[in-house]
Order: structure tokens, then sequence, then C-alpha cells
């Protein structure tokens, strides 16, 4: 059962109301999907202040174009694209200049069927936001997202064959910094 | 590596994080709820509509004023008996009265009451006349002058309709008409129909008024409007497109300037043929994020022991946001050639309908509207992108004036149209776009032939 039905709402609404500008729907409408956003906002993020911006950014843009959803597909997925999207964006307009000293030489894939059984989600969550952020974005995107790499390529304005290589090297850390914490656990 | 991601993502997907307190206040500060506009369009055509009605009722009162005001007032009638210099004049029923006092006064000179009457109007007032002198010394048709204090004692008055033919009946009278500059009217009285019936029906008794109106004249029409957009979709399905856009535009008050040259023919059928200057204003307004200034942040990378590893300087923008709000405008020349019909219904004032093809000569545009991505861009005759017609075909107007008489040559009006016009949009424009605009006008007229 939809959390919407609980309160009488069906999900359109909910969406209507909003769309009416009732405030209190708009806060329903945030209330249930806020949590699974800032997870999202999170892996594009540095840090936890930076994602609250974005989520912030996503959900105004939410609310204002709350009119052109059609209402094909879930609102979910439809919430998820526009939040990705601002995040994107955010991201565009800070301009980085990175200088690793030894992130570029990761290049070994472990091929250990498994490095995650023993590891929560939150340790997980927390390696992968200590990925270099040009490796966590395209990994979300690519990974956790379920976007193409012509879609990344487009999306961030970077060549495909550049996407095909930000993940490989950043599952390659990912995978590197995951058994390292289970040494360390063990 | 696919098993890898799958449990990442099964992991990762449905992952959720709390969010401080404080964030939804911050977002409610900036979503645009929407209180309930008033609907001013709705305001303004109300009175519009109500404003022909008020100056009708208006005259009225003016007319019943010379009756309540205390005053003097000249009355004249040709009546065909004698009278008592000390007559108190009630007006009751013109045609019974009329007739009975005729009767009356000639059998019983004595009598010191003379009725005149118009309960069929539905106004009874008691006029005592101070002064009554014969100013004709014809035996037939003697001129009665009578210098009244016209201290109405009773006053009914049923409708405003009824007070309205309390003014045809009165200056309907063969005397009055004489004054009358532009009209000359003849009437009957004690048509105790309706007002519509009389004003309508075949072989009525009411009072017509015949307009010795005819020949050349010139006019000048100024009209302030709102233009109401029509959108729809050529081919597919935009309506997404079309929601967009009706909400980043709307109309603001347009306006057009006519003058041109008429003919109006004694029955009161004219034709006018003029230049038309349109304009049709709308408004674009956007919000969108821009950046207003940047700082900049140095990182320093450590790795878990806490040594560092990298630097990593980031220019963070400050981001504000861009209110765009941009006039788009649609300018167009025509040629309106209207048929119209002018009936008079009190001795000042005519009402006009008339309608007509309005051919457009040429057609200019300039503008910003939302693409069918959502990003504004600039369109119009300055611009790369045409995506509205140079010229457009045949338009339509329709309206209704009331049109006061100021003198022979020269009248007001004021009235409400109505314009529609051709597609706007040409090829490349995926959305057919027009217009209905619905208008107030005043203007003047001059006769010169």
């Amino acid at each position: 059962m939809s959390p919407l039905s609980l309160n009488n709402h069906t999900e359109k609404d909910l969406i209507a109301m909003c769309i009416d500008g009732d405030s209190y729907s708009c806060k329903q409408l945030f209330d249930l999907y806020s949590r699974k956003m800032m997870a999202i906002c999170y892996r594009f993020a540095r840090d936890r202040n930076e994602a609250e911006d974005i989520l912030q950014e996503g959900f105004i843009r939410i609310f204002n174009k709350l009119s052109l959803y059609s209402g094909q597909g879930a609102l979910e997925s439809w919430m998820r694209r526009v939040i990705i999207n601002t995040a994107i964006k955010y991201k565009k307009r800070h301009i980085i200049k990175h200088s690793y000293s030894d992130i570029d030489n990761v290049h070994a894939l472990d091929t250990t069927p498994s490095v995650i059984d023993d590891i929560s989600r939150d340790e997980i969550l927390a390696l992968v936001q200590s990925l270099p952020e040009g490796y966590r974005i395209v990994f979300s995107l690519y990974v956790i997202e379920g976007y193409s790499h012509k879609e990344i390529a487009d999306k961030l304005e970077i060549g495909e064959s550049t996407s095909r290589s930000q993940l490989v090297k950043a599952r390659a850390l990912l995978r590197t910094k995951l058994l390292n914490h289970r040494k360390l656990a063990g | 590596m696919k098993q890898f991601d799958k449990e990442l993502r099964d992991l990762l997907y449905d992952a959720e994080m709390p969010v401080s307190s404080t964030l939804w206040d911050n977002i409610e500060k900036r979503i645009d709820t929407k209180p309930d506009k008033p609907k001013y369009w709705m305001v303004f055509m109300l009175t519009v509509l109500a404003l022909p009605i008020f100056l009708v009722i208006n005259s009225n009162n003016h007319s019943s004023s010379k009756i309540t005001q205390p005053k003097e007032i000249v009355i004249q009638a040709k009546q065909q008996f004698s009278y008592n210099s000390q007559t108190q004049i009630q007006t009751q029923n013109l045609k019974t009265s009329r007739d009975n006092n005729i009767g009356n006064n000639i059998n019983n000179p004595d009598n010191s009451l003379t009725q005149f009457s118009s309960s069929s109007i539905g106004v009874i007032s008691n006029v005592s006349a101070s002064e009554i002198k014969q100013v004709s010394s014809s035996p037939f048709s003697p001129i009665v002058e009578a210098k009244t204090d016209t201290e109405s004692n009773i006053q009914k008055i049923d409708s405003g309709i009824n007070s309205v033919l309390l003014k045809f009946g009165t200056i309907a009278h063969p005397q009055v008409i004489d004054l009358l500059p532009i009209q000359s009217v003849a009437s009957d009285y004690g048509d105790d129909r309706p007002l519509i019936k009389r004003l309508f029906s075949a072989g009525t008794k009411c009072p017509s008024f015949k307009r010795n109106l005819r020949g050349l004249y010139l006019w000048s029409d100024i009209t302030s409007s709102y233009a109401s957009q029509s959108l729809a979709s050529k081919q597919g399905e935009l309506s997404q497109y079309i929601n967009l856009r009706n909400e980043s535009e709307q109309s603001l008050f347009s306006y057009s300037f006519s003058t041109g040259l008429g003919y109006i023919h004694p029955s009161g059928l004219f034709m006018e043929v003029g230049l038309t200057y349109d304009k049709i204003n709308m408004k674009f307004y956007n919000k969108e994020e821009d950046i207003i200034g940047s700082e900049e942040i140095i990182h320093i990378i450590r790795d878990q022991n806490g040594n560092e590893v990298g630097t990593e300087t980031e220019i963070r923008p400050i981001i504000g946001y861009n209110e765009i709000v941009n006039h788009n405008t649609f300018t167009q020349v025509e040629v309106p050639l209207l048929l119209g019909f002018e009936m008079p219904v009190t001795p000042t004032f005519s009402l006009a309908v008339k309608a007509g093809p309005n051919f457009n000569l040429s057609s200019q545009n300039e503008g910003r509207i939302m693409n069918i991505e959502g990003t504004p861009f600039y369109y119009g005759d300055k611009s790369e992108t045409k995506i509205y017609k140079d010229k457009l075909a045949v338009g339509y107007i329709a309206g209704v004036n009331l049109v006061k008489n100021l003198n022979q040559n020269m009248s007001l009006n004021v009235g409400l149209n109505v314009k529609s016009y051709d597609q706007f949009s040409n090829d490349n424009n995926p959305l057919e776009h027009s217009f209905i605009k619905y208008g107030l006008s005043t203007g003047i007229r001059y006769r010169f032939l």
C-alpha cells in the first residue's frame, strides 16, 4: 500500500493539490520522498551541506515543474530524474580543479566474487562518498541509477570513453577501499 | 562486474538519509504558492457591460431629476380648450387625461384641476402650476406657457424602462421636437404596450425617432483590449508544452487605433472602411537559476591515517535567481471593412451594431517564449528564429456601440467589440497560435457631407 493512501489521498490528488499551491500537500510530498532523494543528492555532493543545497534546489524545481508531470510512470522515478538533473546542473557550475597524487594509479580490478557481504549500507555509502567526485558521479549514474554511458556523456558533457574510464577507475578504487575496510574490520 | 554492480545497486538504490528539519522551511519560502488571484479581467468585463446600462439609467435619472428638483420650467402644450390661470396640473394618464380633461375643461371651465397622466408608463407626479398664461391668441390652438414650480408631490418609478418611456413621451411632444436640433420625432401617445414591443413590433405606435443623418463622415476609434491567447498542437501530443507556454505567458492590456471614412444612410445602415494600427501585448515571465558571484574553497584530501594525499580547489559559484520578464508584442496593420446599423433609442443616444472582415496588411512580432525543451529563446523579426507569419489572412470584427450625438455633425461613441485573427504561426512553429481580443472602444464621428 502506498503511504499516500494512509492520508486518504491518492498520489494524483496530492499532486493536484501541490500544483494548486497547497502548502500542506507540498509538505506531505516532501516528507514522503525527501529522505530517499537526500541519499541521491549525497552521492553527488561533497558533504551533507552540499547535499542539502542540492536537495533544496531539487525540490523547488519539483514543485515548480510538477504541472509538467504527465502521470505516466511513477512519480518517484520522475522526481529522481529531476533531482539528478538538478544535481548535475549544480555540479556543472562548480569548476573543479583536481590534483590527485595517487588516485589515477589505481587500475587493478579485483575479481573477488563479493566484497560487500559483511559491510553495512551506511559503511558502503560512506566509502562511495569517499570516491573522488568525478568517479562518484559517473559511478552513481551508471551503477545505481542505471544510466547508459551515452546518457551520462550527454548529461555531463563529456565523451563516452571518459565516462567508461571514470567508471572503471571508480569500481577499482571502491573495491580496493572495500577490501581495505574488510581487512581493518577483520 | 555485473554482480558487483547489482549488489551495490540493490543496497544503495533505496537508501535513505535523514534531512535537516529546517530544510522544508527554506523550501517553503521559495516555492510559489498560488493564492486566489482576483479575476481582474472579469471585473473589467463586468464594468464594461454595466457601463451602457449605467449611462441609460443615468440619462433617465437626469430626466426625472428635472421633475423632482424645484425649479422653474416652461411647459408648452397645444390644447384645444380654455384653461384657468390657477390650474393645478396632475399628470396621471396622458391619453385618458388629455381626452377626458379636454372634455372636462370645455364643459367645466372653472375646473381647477387639469390632469395629464402617464400611468401606463409608471410615473405619477403632481405639478402645481404657480403661473400659467396664454401666449397664443388662436382660439383653436392656444399655446399654454406654464411657469411652474415643479415640486413633485408624488413620484413613483416602477422601473427604469418605464421611466425611459416617460422621457420619450415628454420629448416626443411636437412642440418640444422643434427644439431638438438633430432629429425630428413623431410620436403617438396612449400606447400601453411594453417598451420593447412598442419599439420593435410592426405598426408600432411607439415614438419613432427619424434621424436626418446621412452622408459621409470621418471616424476614429481607440480600443483598449484584452487578448486571449489560444494555443493548439499542430500534430502530436504537446499538451505539456502548451501548459508551459500558458504558464509563462500572460496577456497584458493591448490597444488599437483606427481611423477612416464612413457613409450612413437615412435608414440607419452605415459602412465604414479605414486603417487600423493594432498591437497585442503579452508578458513572458520565467525564473531561472543564475550565478551571482563565486567563492574559492580548498579541500585537503587525507588518507585513513590522516596523511595529506592531495588537495582539491573548488571555485564555487554563488547561485541566485534570474527573473526574466519580457514584453512580447504582435503589431498589425489592418484594413477593416464594417457594415452596421444605427438605431436611435433616445433623441440624443443611438445604438449601433457593426461587423465585418478585417484585412491584414502586415504583422510584426518580437519577444521571448519557451521552446519545447523548456528553455527561453528570442523570436521575431530581429531574431534568426521566425515562428510567426509576416502577413495574416482575414480576421473578423464585431461590436456594439452606444452613440451620443453632440450636435448635427459630431458624435461620440463607446462600445464593446470582439476581434478574431488568423493563425499567427508559420510552418516552423509546432503550435497553432491565435488570439481573440475583447475590447472597450471609444471614438468620435464627424459628418462633413
